[in-house]
């Protein structure tokens, strides 16, 4: 009986630890159980799992997307079910670059759920394309079944194979080559322009230090590393390389192009034909690069086509969309090659307007004035008019402490002027007791391009000078020029602004 | 052995010397010259006797010469058959029956004039136990209090524990709360709930005869440390240790929590005893919590970036997003590092002791020395111990004698931050520590450095090097030291003195370095002077000191008149004049990491601290009625005056414009067993029923907090002087009124015996901090404006279950249950909070309920949380409307909007009832013995939990953050993961509150004595024990035991502390 009750004993000690050793692991497993199936499978299993995106799953395989599937990131899978996948150009599917471009096409990083998008979001797939997504939709593929869950990510299925898009650049730069796309032959004149702005530098950061120099210290480059390609024409107007932007992109054919520049080419007279026609091309094209999205058929995330646009530089841009020759859906935006765009001379032939206060942006400090040692002398002021509007001017006049000299004047440096004759306005305001008088030259302080005018007192008007013309574009000089005299008071000069107003023919 | 200063008689006194003396012999094998000198007077009047047998309860056969005696009447021995005639005054008295290797007994004739008795062997668990009592021993059949006694001789089985966490499990209705798994850290004591909610809950500790200061003066430096005093108490020291739960009046101010007396080794050999052990123990580190390794934490960590605000590209530019072999930083953040597993590491644990005690009729002598070094599951964390012990009794003259004794321990821990110090408890930091990190550094080429990882990517310090190079050392001594001067005047009275002294300091020396630490900004610019500095490395010093000297005089008399009436008068004067002293410094940014004192830190050094000195003066009176050993009357009483006190207390006895706590109590008891009608019921060994009401008082109302006073104040480094307080010149005591029924019960020839108690403390005068109105410039006043009550009932049942001479097992069972009630407060209700737990204290309810939020799972979508009409109040008095995958919090009063009025009770720390399941089973010369403890119904706020699933940002989570709401229609309890978590779905909710309750195998020892062959040796014994081995819990937590502070608004609250861990030791003793 004794035994007996020892042996009960050890038994229930057993059976508590065995128990308890059981239960420490439960009270967590329990806790941490994951109750929901889909939660304990990958993307990829899941993926793999749906009979409707076998064909999909199988490209997947194929491209080695399905070890990124199954890796510890998050993604979010738009899958093209059978039927969508049966519509695929098969070329697509055997060539192995653009069957992972074509997978990469469907896949994004992070989970992009249906209630997300208010009303659309842009989600940038693997490949590095950018995708306007909605409640219902990816691009033009409709969800069909939408956030299906898995432990690493979601996935919708989708009833269309998203394809792949060039971006804006790469389509009107693209000649054609390849599966017919690009501008082809009635816009190459703009294609040719686009190319011709390419360039190339060594960026210090990206190259490859081959050592120091010891003398200036500066680090000598490999050669041929680092090398970054940009364009002019992008870096001045929109970048439409860019993925991550989006961009309505007009195109002109070269008939539209042509006219164009024919009639803004005089004001871009220079010693070669070649560079008058750059700088030509150049005030054409500048303003056809737009931010947005604009359509006529009301897609998700696109901005309804108005008749005209204003662009990023101020242009109005006259859109007839009875000119548009066709369009494409670029990845980044929207391409529409127009026949013709006629914009309003008035509006790319326009003024040049020079700050009185504005400070020479090239030379030493002071050489652009008649003397270094004058800054007692200068005043910039910030006054308002007698309408309460504030205006910035420059006020020159000599003083109790220090006089100035006769032909003083202050030089303003203008960075292009188009080729033609101006009409010459002024706001100067004199607020002294003193009319006194100042000249506007052009080129050189003597040069006498205008004559000696009176400054009237508080005049807060324009005052027209009279007309000036250069005879070719680029850049030039002007110069406010004070009265021959030493006289304090008589001697002084004021300038708010000079605007220079194209006569247009 | 100062404790015969009161005794029932001479006589009794001396056979209870001889029992003592053979608990202490017990454990040689050598037999001792028996103490038994019997003082006998006869004065026969009459010609009446009793007879009997007496017989050995294991064997049922006969023992002989066992002697039974009447109280200063007759004795008489067994003869060969074990019986025994013996000249009775009446056949109304009692006979005692004692033995050496046996209990001591008593037998009431109830007019029998036959009688049989059954001894069990010495040691036996049994009414007839012997508690050591204020004024001296009592058996406890005669005891009309509430006491539990526990013969601790020594706990040479086991090593581990302090003497407070060695109580757990021992005493019924002593809830003995374990603080954390470091050594020395001790336990709370709770004996029968509580009873105040900002003074102190502990029960008084009386150590020899001398109050023990059992408080702690300043706050450690090292976040959720404890300076236990308790500590320096060494369990091998230890002889007895008495709980008395009610009639403590005599303790007046000190008694409303009951007391502890703890009585050290003592010997009344007077041959020359060498006792020597020694352990080694392995400890196991804790299981870990499962967080999520790298492949489900990136995961994660993707969600979290993406809610950030970061866009797809910036999450992808991250180096642990870059999976390119090549990039330069693979190797760094390509890992599946189990920081855990850095973090805990197991280790051994080495215990030396040494006791030496003997002398002669004139000096008895009990030396101790001992020595540890324990390792603890945290790497490099550690404890070493010393401790000595002289106690000496001195027979100085025939009427004067001398106890001495005298201890001096000192410990030495090794620690670190624990519980709310996110940025430097490495514990927490391993936890939250992403697992794509490396421990050390790592070139390009995957080549590792032996050099630490520092801060991470994600500002998270690395825990293994806080581990490995900060110093944060606690260092701490104590003596504690008293002669008692004991001078008998005749048979009946005596006057004895106590002098005492403690002297107790604990230096501390805190070191967080710079390197892999996330830097503080320090706050106060008026305070440091420096505004938004930043600490990298943060230094510290401190030094607090505790100097008490007790004087303790006392009156003895102690008479039987005719055998019928039994008085015993103590009337006394204790004095106990302390100061204490608490000094830090502060340093931040030593110049490396190898400056590692507080002066070579170069920002913001502060210095601070407290100063205290008070003075307690206890007069009390205790007197003991016992008619015919049958009824039992006490009454105590305390007058105490105290520096806390106030001047002018509404209602208190003045004397000379001193105010005084005067502090009744009366505790009856009645023997009904003894009772005549009772000689025929056999199955009733012994049956008592006891009552006590009377009062004490808790003095811990602050040394100043009743007087006004200034502090100093630094502002725009200009020093001056600011009132500190607003003095309250009527504060006093909190009184307690205690109140406590009992029943003691020993059945079936005492192999069954019950306690059982009910009981109700009612508290007045309760500190409570009363808002003060603003313009005062203070937010409260310390006022005696509270009320509680605790109401409780305890069962304690212990019994042989089986008894035989090969076989014995004893099995005990105890359970106590107590309910609070809060009666008054100001305003009826109020809030604290603690690691972001709201409490509530209200009018009718417990004092510390957990006070938050209610959930209902998470919105299953956008659509359903739009639907529901909730909207959620932040902080600046906005709206939010929450999403799919918000939790959904309960609308309580229905308007629409969650705030703080949809607050509700959600938990509730008090345990439904706490006990243990005590087992021993012998064989031969092996025992076993386990002890269980549960506590049921307690209910946890799990705020490692909260932070380890709140969801908020790059912190690694449990497994079940894998659960998290994604998609709409996604049904799951798990919130969606967000950055910042801005609608606070991780607030205080019942979602982080949990069940504590737990039953655990506190510890298991064998114990085998070694038979001795060869005469080098008295004794071998070998010890085997294991402690914590298994914990029976649903708690998701390392340990559901802990205890962040001791104050009542901190139970149930897991701050992540270093936890309990499971320990085995060996170890031998060797008796020479």
């Amino acid at each position: 009986m004794v035994m007996k009750a020892k042996s009960i004993k050890y038994i229930i000690v057993l059976m508590l630890v065995a128990g308890v050793f059981a239960a420490c692991k439960k009270q967590w497993d329990q806790h941490d159980q994951i109750t929901d199936p889909s939660l304990t499978v990958n993307l990829l299993q899941q993926i793999n799992s749906n009979a409707d995106l076998s064909t999909f799953s199988q490209y997947l395989a194929k491209s080695g997307f399905d070890k990124v599937l199954a890796s510890s990131k998050q993604f979010t899978v738009w899958a093209p079910n059978n039927a969508a996948m049966k519509n695929v150009d098969p070329t697509i599917l055997t060539d192995s670059a653009r069957l992972s471009q074509f997978v990469s096409n469907h896949i994004s990083y992070q989970l992009y759920t249906t209630n997300l998008p208010q009303p659309t979001l842009r989600v940038k797939m693997l490949n590095g394309k950018n995708e306007t997504f909605t409640k219902t939709s990816i691009e033009q593929a409709g969800i069909i079944k939408a956030d299906q869950y898995a432990s690493n990510g979601i996935f919708h299925i989708i009833d269309r194979a998203i394809t792949v898009k060039l971006n804006i650049w790469d389509y009107v730069t693209n000649t054609g080559a390849a599966n017919g796309k690009g501008i082809t032959a009635d816009a190459l004149a703009e294609q040719a322009y686009l190319l011709s702005q390419n360039y190339s530098y060594q960026d210090t950061s990206l190259a490859t230090v081959i050592s120091i120099d010891p003398t200036t210290g500066k680090p000598i480059l490999k050669p041929g590393t680092g090398i970054v390609n940009k364009n002019h024409y992008t870096d001045n107007t929109a970048n439409v390389a860019n993925e991550d932007n989006q961009y309505t992109f007009f195109v002109l054919t070269d008939a539209g192009l042509n006219t164009q520049i024919s009639a803004e080419s005089k004001y871009f007279a220079t010693s070669s034909t070649d560079s008058t026609y750059k700088f030509t091309a150049f005030n054409v094209l500048k303003d056809l690069a737009v931010p947005g999205v604009y359509s006529t058929k009301h897609e998700p995330g696109t901005i309804a086509m108005p008749d005209t646009i204003v662009s990023p530089l101020g242009v109005k841009v006259p859109i007839k969309m009875s000119d548009t020759l066709r369009s494409y859906n670029a990845s980044n935006g929207r391409v529409y090659i127009m026949k013709a765009i006629n914009f309003r001379l008035v509006d790319k032939i326009t003024p040049l307007k020079i700050e009185g206060e504005s400070d020479p942006p090239v030379g030493t400090p002071g050489s652009w004035f008649g003397r270094t040692d004058r800054g007692s002398n200068t005043y910039y002021r910030i006054k308002n008019d007698p309408n309460g509007v504030q205006f910035k001017d420059i006020y020159v006049e000599g003083n109790s402490t220090q006089s100035l000299t006769a032909l003083f004047y202050a030089g303003y440096p203008i960075k292009s002027m188009y080729s033609c004759t101006y009409n010459v306005y002024i706001r100067a305001i004199n607020d002294t007791k003193t009319v006194y008088n100042q000249q506007i030259n052009f080129g050189a302080p003597n040069a006498a391009s205008l004559p000696y005018t009176a400054v009237a007192l508080n005049n807060y008007a324009e005052v027209l000078l009279g007309t000036y013309t250069t005879t070719k574009y680029g850049y030039n000089s002007m110069f406010l020029v004070n009265a021959n005299s030493t006289t304090s008071g008589s001697n002084s000069m004021t300038m708010d602004y000079v605007r220079l107003v194209p006569i247009l023919q | 052995m100062h404790n015969f200063t009161k005794s029932l008689s001479l006589t009794t006194a001396l056979l209870l010397v001889s029992v003592m003396g053979f608990a202490q012999q017990s454990d040689t094998s050598a037999a001792k010259k028996a103490d038994t000198t019997v003082v006998v007077k006869n004065k026969i009047k009459s010609g009446i006797y009793a007879t009997g047998t007496i017989l050995d309860a294991t064997t049922g056969k006969p023992l002989a010469g066992i002697n039974v005696s009447v109280f200063e009447y007759s004795a008489a021995i067994t003869d060969d058959k074990g019986s025994f005639s013996i000249q009775v005054p009446s056949y109304l008295d009692v006979l005692l029956i004692s033995a050496q290797g046996y209990q001591t007994k008593e037998v009431p004739l109830k007019g029998r004039k036959t009688v049989s008795a059954l001894l069990y062997e010495d040691g036996y668990t049994s009414v007839y136990n012997v508690a050591k009592l204020p004024f001296g021993t009592q058996a406890l059949n005669t005891v009309p209090n509430a006491v539990t006694t526990i013969n601790v001789q020594g706990a040479w089985e086991t090593n581990n524990e302090t003497p407070d966490t060695y109580l757990q499990g021992k005493v019924v209705g002593l809830n003995a709360i374990r603080r954390s798994g470091t050594q020395l850290e001790g336990a709370d004591l709770f004996l029968r709930g509580y009873s105040s909610l900002y003074a102190t809950n502990k029960p008084l500790i009386v150590v020899d005869g001398m109050i023990y200061d059992n408080a702690h003066y300043g706050s450690s430096l090292i976040g959720g440390h404890f300076n236990n005093p308790m500590a320096h108490i060494a369990m091998n020291d230890i002889d007895n240790i008495t709980v008395i739960k009610d009639g403590t009046s005599m303790y007046g101010t000190k008694g409303a929590n009951g007391v502890i007396l703890i009585t050290t080794g003592h010997t009344n050999d007077l041959a020359t005893k060498i006792d020597f052990g020694a352990y080694a123990g392995y400890n196991f580190k804790p299981t870990n919590i499962p967080v999520m390794q790298a492949g489900d934490f990136r995961v994660y960590l993707s969600e979290m970036l993406k809610s950030s605000g970061l866009t797809d590209s910036q999450i992808q530019a991250k180096p642990y997003m870059n999976d390119a072999v090549n990039s330069g930083t693979y190797y760094n953040y390509h890992n599946n590092t189990n920081w855990q597993n850095q973090v805990f590491h197991n280790s051994f644990n080495q215990d030396y002791y040494l006791r030496v005690s003997g002398g002669d009729n004139i000096a008895k002598y009990t030396l101790s020395m001992g020595y540890g070094n324990n390792g603890s599951v945290t790497d490099n964390s550690s404890t070493v111990k010393y401790n000595t012990r002289f106690n000496a009794e001195l027979r100085l003259t025939q009427k004067l004698s001398l106890d001495a004794n005298l201890s001096f321990d000192y410990n030495e821990q090794n620690l670190f931050n624990q519980g709310v110090s996110p940025k430097t408890n490495p514990i927490y930091l391993a936890l939250v520590k992403s697992p794509l990190l490396r421990l050390h550094q790592v070139n390009a080429t995957g080549a590792e450095s032996p050099n630490l990882e520092g801060l991470d990517i994600f500002a998270v310090g690395n825990p293994v090097t806080i581990v490995d190079t900060a110093k944060e050392v606690a260092k701490s001594y104590r003596f504690a030291g008293s002669v008692n001067f004991k001078y008998q005047f005749n048979k009946y009275t005596s006057l004895q003195t106590l002098l005492g002294v403690t002297y107790d300091k604990v230096r501390e020396s805190y070191f967080v370095p710079r390197s892999g630490t996330q830097p503080d900004t320090l706050g106060n610019p008026y305070i440091i002077g420096n505004i938004g500095a930043i600490a990298y490395s943060r230094l510290g010093s401190q030094v607090q000191r505790l100097y008490s000297l007790t004087e303790d005089t006392h009156l003895t008399y102690d008479r039987v008149f005719g055998r019928i009436h039994h008085v015993s008068v103590n009337v006394g004067s204790r004095l106990i004049s302390s100061e204490s002293q608490d000094d830090y410094a502060k340093s931040y940014n030593s110049p490396t990491d190898q400056f590692l004192s507080v002066g070579t830190g170069n920002t913001a050094v502060s210095t601070g601290g407290e100063l205290g000195d008070w003075l307690w003066w206890n007069n009390y009176l205790g007197v003991n009625y016992g008619l015919k050993n049958r009824y039992f009357l006490s009454y105590n009483m305390a007058v105490d005056a105290s520096s806390r006190f106030g001047t002018q207390v509404p209602g208190a006895l003045s004397i000379g414009g001193l105010n005084y706590a005067v502090l009744p109590s009366v505790s009856a008891g009645w023997l009904i067993s003894s009772e005549p009608f009772m000689a025929n019921i056999n199955f009733i060994t012994l049956l008592k029923l006891r009552a006590s009401y009377g009062l004490s008082g808790n003095d811990d109302i602050g040394n100043y907090a009743a007087r006004q006073y200034y502090v100093s104040q630094n502002f725009l480094t200009a020093e001056g002087l600011v009132r500190g307080n607003i003095g309250n010149p009527a504060l006093q005591w909190e009184s307690v009124k205690k109140a406590d029924i009992g029943l003691d019960v020993s059945l079936l020839k005492e192999r069954l015996g019950l306690s059982f108690d009910v009981y109700q403390n009612t508290t007045s005068h309760m500190l409570i901090n009363e808002p003060a109105y603003a313009a005062s410039g203070f937010t409260y006043v310390v006022a005696n404006d509270g009320g509680m009550q605790t109401q409780g009932i305890e069962l304690a049942a212990n019994g042989r279950i089986i008894n035989g001479t090969k076989w014995k097992w004893d099995a005990g069972f105890t359970i106590s249950k107590y309910r609070n009630k809060v009666t008054q407060i100001p305003n009826g209700s109020m809030t604290t909070s603690y690691a972001g737990a709201t409490i509530l204290t209200q009018v009718g309810l417990p004092a510390n309920l957990f006070y938050g939020y209610k959930t209902n799972g998470v919105y299953v979508s956008d659509d359903e949380a739009a639907n529901s009409g909730i909207k959620e109040a932040q902080a600046n008095g906005s709206l939010l409307q929450p999403k799919g995958g918000d939790v959904r919090f309960v609308d309580v009063n229905h308007d629409g909007i969650i705030d703080s009025k949809d607050a509700q009770v959600i938990g509730n720390p008090n345990p439904d009832f706490t006990g243990s399941i005590s087992s021993t089973l012998a064989y031969k010369r092996i025992s076993v013995s386990a002890l269980f403890t549960f506590s049921k119904g307690n209910q946890i706020f799990n705020y490692m939990r909260q932070q380890l699933e709140a969801q908020s940002g790059f912190q690694n989570q449990t497994l079940a953050v894998l659960n998290r709401w994604r998609v709409n229609g996604q049904v799951t309890d798990v919130p969606k993961a967000t950055y910042g978590d801005p609608i606070a779905n991780s607030r205080f909710s019942d979602r982080w509150i949990e069940d504590g309750s737990y039953l655990r195998l506190r510890t298991v020892s064998v114990v085998y004595n070694v038979p001795i062959k060869q005469k080098a040796f008295k004794s071998i014994k070998v010890y085997a024990t294991g402690n914590n081995l298994f914990t029976l819990t649903k708690y998701l937590g390392y340990d559901p035991e802990f205890s962040a502070t001791e104050s009542v608004f901190t139970q149930g609250i897991d701050t992540g502390l270093e936890p309990l861990f499971k320990s085995v030791q060996l170890g031998v003793r060797l008796g020479l």
